[in-house]
């Protein structure tokens, strides 16, 4: 199975390059980041960043023929060769194919991703209805892998100023806790030309999730959120 | 490397976004609504189109269309200058030239709609 990989090491590299790499049949390898793991062992120098290896951690997304996704939970057989991966895009390369978040998590940051409630702490927990804890579902599940947020034009063209897929939903997973008190400050942080309304619905980021959430979903609801509000 | 810039939320952009949106409803059924009556009830001729294009009712509507598109403009343009002008100066002398082109254009199909006939 042959494959072409992203090469880049900025200490020693005037340039980035793809490098051709190649697996015999009856490598065994059943899904991306295997394939990947046996390829470092002819070639250890070789870097990429993966932990889990089952779809939890979000370390090992990276841009596979031209699509985001994990490595660990992309099957093998599903790839059209020469299987030619690269980082993820827009964002600044360390090496081969890992890439420099610190952008995306500041944009993370940005929408207070923790729970805002000055109510004395109860004994035990927060208690929800059912129906307020099923309105989480859909939200909570990301890994903030990035893919969405990497695949994202206005993310591309706004990494400074437009918050991506990935916050926008996390800022929603907030505004639709029924525990949360900040829903006012949380709106007004997010109504910004930047911020928010760079988003041109293209829906990138909900086609690439490789959990299947729906970051455009939540920006639209965020919207309606806002609107209400005026109305 | 990119910094981000906490500058805060400037509070605004919903009341783009609403009027982007009810703008290209207007559009979109000011556009229908006419090919359905040009079908239904074609023009004859010269005097046709005079009397036509003189209703008040006819002449009203085409002023929301041409507002509605021109405003559209606005905001859409503007928002593609968002996306791809980086360097402020740049942008602020295509924002302000879009602004005398868009206004310039209105002008014009104001002074189509009203004047002829009335």
């Amino acid at each position: 199975m042959k494959f072409r990989i992203y090469r880049y090491n900025p200490q020693t590299d005037a340039k980035p390059y793809l490098q051709d790499f190649e697996l015999e049949d009856g490598h065994g390898a059943v899904m991306l980041l295997d394939a990947l793991l046996l390829i470092k062992r002819q070639d250890d120098s070789l870097s990429f960043r993966r932990s889990c290896r089952e779809g939890v951690c979000g370390s090992d997304a990276m841009n596979i023929n031209g699509r985001n996704g994990l490595a660990c939970i992309t099957p093998l057989h599903t790839l059209a060769e020469p299987v030619t991966l690269r980082p993820l895009p827009g964002m600044p390369v360390i090496r081969d194919l890992i890439v420099d978040l610190s952008q995306f998590y500041r944009q993370y940051r940005e929408v207070r991703p923790w729970l805002i409630n000055d109510d004395p702490e109860p004994e035990i927990e927060r208690l929800q209805t059912p129906e307020e804890r099923a309105r989480l579902d859909g939200l909570y599940e990301c890994i903030l892998c990035a893919c969405c947020s990497t695949a994202c034009p206005s993310f591309w063209w706004n990494p400074d100023r437009f918050l991506g897929p990935a916050a926008l939903l996390q800022a929603w997973r907030f505004l639709a806790d029924s525990r949360d008190q900040a829903t006012g400050m949380r709106l007004d942080a997010l109504e910004d030309p930047y911020r928010l309304f760079r988003c041109h619905t293209i829906m990138n980021c909900t086609d690439v999730c490789p959990k299947g959430l729906n970051p455009s979903g939540a920006i639209g609801h965020i919207r309606q959120m806002l609107l209400k509000r005026v109305l | 490397m990119i910094v981000s810039r906490p500058a805060g939320s400037a509070h605004r952009g919903l009341g783009e976004w609403i009027l982007q949106r009810l703008t290209a409803i207007y559009i979109a059924g000011y556009v229908v609504v006419l090919a359905l009556h040009w079908i239904i009830a074609p023009v004859a001729d010269y005097d046709g189109w005079r009397q036509w294009t003189g209703a008040v009712s006819v002449r009203v509507s085409a002023t929301l269309f041409f507002v509605s598109v021109v405003i559209h403009a606005w905001i859409g343009m503007r928002s593609v200058y968002m996306d791809y002008l980086h360097t402020l100066w740049l942008r602020l002398a295509v924002v302000i030239a879009t602004a005398v082109m868009l206004a310039g254009l209105l002008t014009w199909a104001l002074a189509v709609v009203w004047g002829a006939g009335a």
